[in-house]
């Protein structure tokens, strides 16, 4: 099952990226409606501190960030949650993140993703 | 709920809000043990977990009743095979007194970074996963998901890290932001 959804035009130039919710995988507690990025240039999901905090989710390992020019950022924590797309869940080791929502390639490696910019709309 | 109460009382079922209760669910307390059982699936924990969460007993029952009804254990009632492997509750962490997720996480790494050349250099060590907890090395193992299961039976679901000697996690965002 696919579902095409609207690029989001608050960001310049606009951006793929839709409404997800997080549900942390041991307790099952659910953070609903927040804005994730299909951002394809990040290795591995990464979530919002504040997300990870309002599900309880606990840090299960530790992970080096660098930035796009190999610059170390620091040593975040690794969560492991469920990311659930259109209804579909997908479960991730996500890096925490001070900033918004990606969804890296970890994720988007599991998936079909058609970016149709013309029409500023992507199918996944 | 008082220490004094769970040791006096064998069984004793704790209060919980009506929206919890069904004729479904069965919950027992005691001070050796304490079982949720939901139709004919029960979970349960042992003499040191009940110990060592006794300050949050009542709190623990009301999050292992929710997660049993999370979990929709009711599917695996008829079919013994599944019972027999249906992952146990973990109950989270409720100690007033231990430090903040941050903190907590913060001494793991550093703790995890000050040993890591020693533990590279150690035979018993090299390659294999550990887990710190409460900035201690507490287990090591090659398979990492059963090393956090057993973390999470014997802590409840804590902070802790399970990372792997001699290879640091590492991660990259490509995509710069501009900002106008």
């Amino acid at each position: 099952m696919t579902r095409t959804h609207p690029y989001d035009r608050t960001f310049t130039p606009p951006m793929p990226a839709l409404m997800v919710d997080v549900e942390d995988l041991v307790t099952g507690k659910r953070h609903s409606n927040e804005l994730a990025i299909v951002d394809s240039g990040a290795d591995r999901t990464n979530i919002p501190a504040r997300v990870a905090n309002n599900i309880g989710a606990q840090p299960v390992g530790s992970i080096d960030v660098y930035d796009f020019q190999g610059n170390f950022q620091g040593t975040k924590a690794l969560y492991r949650v469920r990311i659930i797309i259109d209804g579909v869940p997908f479960n991730v080791r996500a890096s925490e993140t001070d900033g918004e929502l990606l969804i890296g390639r970890d994720l988007l490696n599991m998936i079909y993703l058609t970016l149709n910019g013309p029409k500023l709309e992507f199918t996944l | 709920m008082k220490k004094q109460t769970l040791q006096n009382s064998h069984i004793n079922t704790p209060k919980l809000e009506p929206s919890l209760y069904s004729p479904d669910i069965y919950v027992r307390v005691s001070h050796t043990d304490y079982f949720v059982e939901f139709k004919n699936l029960s979970v349960g924990e042992k003499q040191a977990f009940v110990d060592k969460h006794l300050d949050d007993f009542e709190e623990i029952f009301k999050l292992a009743v929710k997660e049993a009804i999370a979990r929709r254990l009711e599917s695996a009632v008829f079919n013994r095979s599944k019972i027999d492997t249906a992952k146990s509750i973990v109950i989270p962490s409720k100690n007033k007194n231990s430090m903040s997720g941050r903190e907590e996480f913060e001494r793991n790494v550093a703790a995890f970074k000050a040993m890591e050349s020693q533990l590279k250099n150690d035979p018993k060590y090299q390659g294999k996963y550990v887990v710190i907890y409460k900035g201690q090395l507490v287990a090591s193992g090659d398979d990492p998901d059963k090393l956090l299961s057993d973390a999470y039976q014997k802590f409840g679901y804590v902070s802790l890290l399970v990372n792997k000697v001699g290879e640091r996690e590492k991660t990259r965002v490509y995509s710069p932001r501009y900002r106008s």
